[in-house]
């Protein structure tokens, strides 16, 4: 039975790298069109 | 010889070589010969980032660990994320945009003219360390190269080194960076689809993910877990280990250049998730490769040989040529990179600059052009030399000693470049100085306990003797310093 460390170190944390800088990009996305619009 | 194996790789190879001559029409002045314009794409700017700094360490190192330490080698990759979120987050937008106030194309450019002091020191250091480290990196992908060949083709480890190199040095001089970019770039996509489809193939193969995870628990009872079968601290200290090995990617100048060259700052952000997808991607289908490959072989005494059997016994040959594709993306990925780096830092900082010649016209700017690419063959042929003289060396110990060289002499001063006033020309020497004497001796010591400690070592003994020495000197220029410090912030 695999542990529930292994899901973590293999799955969840590098999902997190990749969530992350998707919400990030997102946020600069947002931010890249109001500097536009303005 | 396999020849269903070679058919692939030579088209490959081939379609690398055109790539080089494709991108030669944008490249004939100095800014588009070293930094592709200044026009780089994110997804183009991050794929060769992130393949560039991946290397053929991903299918013969990282499986070799994974096939001994089994899931718990992905402290690995968290390792990597960490040091690659440093590097987007805390230089990226801020060096692209102070290398083109600078107008600065090289590395050791970039910090003769932000410092202002001891130029002639710094571009000593920053050159003679590029070279060299740049020369051991090229040989270690060479060697990995090598020892590939060899356990598929069955051919001589230096006749594939031989090829190896001459088709990276081939479309590095007719297309300089933007041939760098543009290859990694495809190579980067090859990679991703290459290796998605081994992992589906092999997992078919075993019957699926959970009885390959089964089967594996069932040879090694510690692969349940992600521990590396410890406890405690010394748990700690291994998973430590990996993650300050991942600082590496802060400040390694062939890396590092690709800031220089993105359209703008305001893609850095694009490119940084880019770079995080690709890079999980690529991990997580060799770690499934390595743990599925590990069963079809589980006596395997060298690790790092497995991907080569797995190729040339395990797949079909189609498959299996693609494959190799693959790594030879991954291995030219990288070379290519180091080749560039390499040559334009020796002859735009060393040769031009100690023969005190300023590139003022375009005749100028074609000699130069001509000198680099004179100098990639010089840099090919050194690493050629030390892949042959180091063949049997392990691929990672090869690797840890240019890295934990490279991040002791870069990462801290170039951090300190892009945000502190008080950096000083003496700080900077002191600082590059101690950081490659630390790395070089903690090779030799702190390397038995963890292989990723020498990098974190020297790192931080550049940070210190940086701070410290910069603290009992002057810049003169510190007020300029601090106005363009908060020139360079702007991110739209």
């Amino acid at each position: 039975m695999v542990g529930f460390d292994v899901i973590i170190v293999v799955i969840i944390i590098p999902l997190c790298f990749v969530i992350g800088p998707l919400a990030y990009y997102l946020q600069g996305e947002k931010k890249r069109k109001e500097v536009k619009d303005k | 010889m396999n020849v269903g194996l070679l058919i692939p790789l030579i088209i490959y190879l081939l379609i690398m070589i055109g790539l080089g001559f494709y991108a030669n029409r944008g490249s004939t002045d100095r800014e588009g010969f070293l930094l592709a314009g200044r026009g780089l794409g994110a997804w183009v700017m991050s794929l060769s980032y992130a393949f560039s700094g991946m290397s053929s360490y991903v299918l013969v190192t990282f499986v070799g660990i994974v096939v001994v330490q089994g899931p718990s080698s992905f402290w690995i990759l968290i390792g990597f994320n960490v040091g690659f979120t440093l590097a987007y987050l805390l230089i990226g937008r801020r060096i692209r945009n102070y290398s083109q106030l600078l107008g600065a194309v090289t590395y050791a450019e970039y910090y003769r003219k932000r410092v202002r002091q001891c130029g002639g020191a710094i571009n000593l250091i920053v050159s003679i360390i590029i070279v060299l480290m740049m020369s051991v990196y090229v040989a270690s992908q060479l060697i990995a190269t090598g020892k590939t060949a060899q356990a598929i083709f069955g051919i001589p480890s230096w006749v594939a080194v031989l090829i190896a190199a001459v088709v990276v040095l081939v479309y590095c001089i007719a297309g300089g960076f933007k041939a760098v970019s543009l290859t990694d770039f495809i190579q980067g996509l090859l990679i991703l689809i290459g290796m998605i489809i081994t992992a589906c193939i092999l997992l078919s193969m075993r019957g699926g993910l959970g009885n390959v995870m089964q089967e594996n628990i069932a040879i090694h009872p510690d692969w349940a877990h992600a521990t590396y079968g410890k406890a405690g601290m010394a748990f700690i200290g291994t998973a430590l280990g990996w993650i300050t090995s991942g600082l590496s990617l802060i400040g390694r100048p062939h890396d590092t250049i690709r800031f220089f060259a993105i359209k703008n700052s305001g893609e850095i952000r694009k490119a940084y998730f880019s770079n995080m997808l690709a890079l999980s991607i690529v991990y997580w289908m060799a770690l499934v490769i390595a743990m599925a490959g590990n069963l079809f072989f589980p006596d395997l005494q060298d690790g790092e040989l497995l991907f080569g059997h797995l190729v040339s016994t395990v797949l079909p040959p189609v498959i299996g040529g693609g494959i190799m594709v693959v790594f030879m993306g991954l291995m030219m990925s990288t070379i290519d990179s180091q080749l560039f780096s390499a040559s334009s830092t020796f002859v735009n900082d060393v040769l031009n600059r100690f023969g005190k010649k300023d590139v003022k016209e375009k005749s100028d700017e074609q000699k130069e052009i001509r000198n680099i690419q004179i100098c990639m063959v010089v840099v090919s042929i050194l690493a050629i030399i030390i892949a042959l003289a180091w063949k049997n060396s392990p691929v990672l110990r090869v690797t840890q000693y240019a890295s934990a060289g490279m991040a002791g002499v870069f990462c801290a001063p170039l951090i300190l470049s892009l945000y502190w006033k008080k950096l000083t020309g003496p700080g900077t020497v002191a600082g590059m100085i101690c950081g490659f004497a630390a790395a070089v001796i903690s090779m030799h010591t702190v390397y038995k306990i963890h292989s990723g400690w020498p990098v974190g070592v020297a790192i931080l003994v550049g940070f210190v003797v940086t701070i410290v020495v910069s603290l009992v000197t002057k810049n003169p220029y510190e007020d300029e310093i601090a106005k363009e410090l908060e020139q360079i912030k702007k991110e739209f």
